[in-house]
């Protein structure tokens, strides 16, 4: 259980790399995407709150869980693990800091 | 008795706990002054361009008001002090020129708006790189262009949409549109010294992201997205268009710094990519 604290949120964060088309674009994954950020931005009806939730929301939900599950597992194989998770996760989050400062900027 | 201890060590601790968060919020609010006095020590800002009356201005009208907003919907535990130094306190790197001093302020203008079109106009030349600053509500991120001719203005422009990615979002305007299109903000000019590399620069990009035949008709299509894939020329954006441009164009001479080919540029940061031989001057500010 504490151990997937920091696996699901990480494993969002994965999913939003790929979906956003960080490294190019795969269409499976971007075609999730895209269904998930229309439903957001029908949800929440406005374009900033719904981005600002999507890029910085999934990036510090895997900060999060992952810090947790670092502190909490007894390995430290899995400590090692946990450690880079929160490694990317914060990289992450600066990414998509960046990205969205630039679309919003730009708009 | 047990109650009543535990009441007065509790009121004891919410005691101090105001008093160390007021004193805290004190301390933040009237070293505004200092901070300043320390960026101009640290020769961060140059006091002739962004004088501290202008700056003490900016900060409460823009700069407080932009932090609060980070604080409560990005980012909680970056401090005051440390955000204005992630924002440079507000002024650019190289030129130390205010960011966040728009058109409509009214402070002294050494020239209207028609003049400056017209100043633009007669200074921009094919090769240089445009990097427009205004009062963003993100503070420094800006836009970035390039003049793919002596008439021409390249650029990426972004727009509603740029989450998703936006379809075939090149465009090619007369540099006098598109300056007018821009002339609420302030637009600075950079250069690279080598006339003869800027000429190619530009020939280069105007072929490869607008018309393969160099015509004004364009059959070059590119998509809006801010990817990390720094050399991936579709999709695109407005500061990667610029950094390729630089990195393709000039073949193998050193111009831009070795760098990792994935990240993101920022349009206020391109100068910053050269290497210290090909480093873009500051033409002027429009």
């Amino acid at each position: 259980m504490k151990k997937m604290v920091g696996i699901v949120p990480f494993l969002l964060l994965i999913w939003l790399h790929l979906g956003y088309g960080t490294f190019g674009k795969m269409s499976v994954f971007h075609q999730s995407f895209m269904t998930l950020s229309n439903f957001m931005d029908r949800v929440v009806q406005n374009n900033l709150a719904s981005t600002l939730i999507l890029f910085l929301g999934i990036p510090v939900l895997s900060i999060v869980g992952c810090y947790y599950s670092l502190y909490n597992v007894k390995s430290n194989y899995q400590k090692i693990i946990f450690g880079v998770m929160v490694l990317v996760s914060i990289i992450s989050f600066g990414f998509f800091l960046l990205v969205t400062l630039m679309g919003v900027a730009n708009q | 008795m047990y109650r009543k201890i535990k009441r007065s060590i509790f009121s004891v601790l919410l005691g101090l706990l105001l008093v160390v968060g007021v004193e805290a919020y004190a301390s933040e609010t009237t070293d505004v002054s200092t901070i300043y006095d320390n960026a101009v020590k640290e020769n961060i800002i140059d006091p002739t361009l962004y004088p501290k009356s202008d700056w003490l201005d900016d900060e409460k009208k823009y700069m407080r008001p932009n932090y609060d907003f980070f604080k409560s919907n990005i980012l909680d535990s970056v401090s005051y002090n440390e955000w204005l130094e992630m924002n440079n306190y507000g002024v650019m790197s190289d030129t130390k020129l205010p960011l966040l001093q728009n058109k409509n302020s009214n402070r002294r203008q050494a020239r209207s708006a028609q003049d400056n079109i017209n100043k633009f106009c007669k200074d921009a030349k094919a090769g240089d790189i445009l990097i427009v600053s205004g009062n963003f509500p993100t503070g420094v991120i800006g836009h970035a262009a390039i003049m793919n001719s002596d008439n021409t203005v390249l650029e990426m422009s972004g727009g509603e949409g740029w989450k998703k990615g936006i379809p075939d979002n090149n465009h090619q305007y007369s540099k006098r549109t598109w300056i007018k299109n821009h002339i609420k903000d302030w637009t600075s000019i950079y250069r690279i010294s080598d006339s003869k590399l800027a000429k190619k620069v530009a020939r280069y990009v105007d072929t490869h992201y607008f018309s393969s035949k160099g015509t004004a008709t364009k059959d070059i299509h590119i998509d809006y997205k801010i990817d990390s894939l720094l050399k991936n020329k579709n999709p695109n954006y407005c500061s990667k268009l610029v950094y390729q441009a630089f990195y393709y164009g000039t073949g193998d001479l050193p111009v831009m710094k070795p760098t990792i080919p994935w990240g993101v540029i920022p349009p206020a940061n391109l100068p910053t990519t050269f290497s210290n031989s090909y480093k873009p001057t500051y033409i002027g500010r429009y």
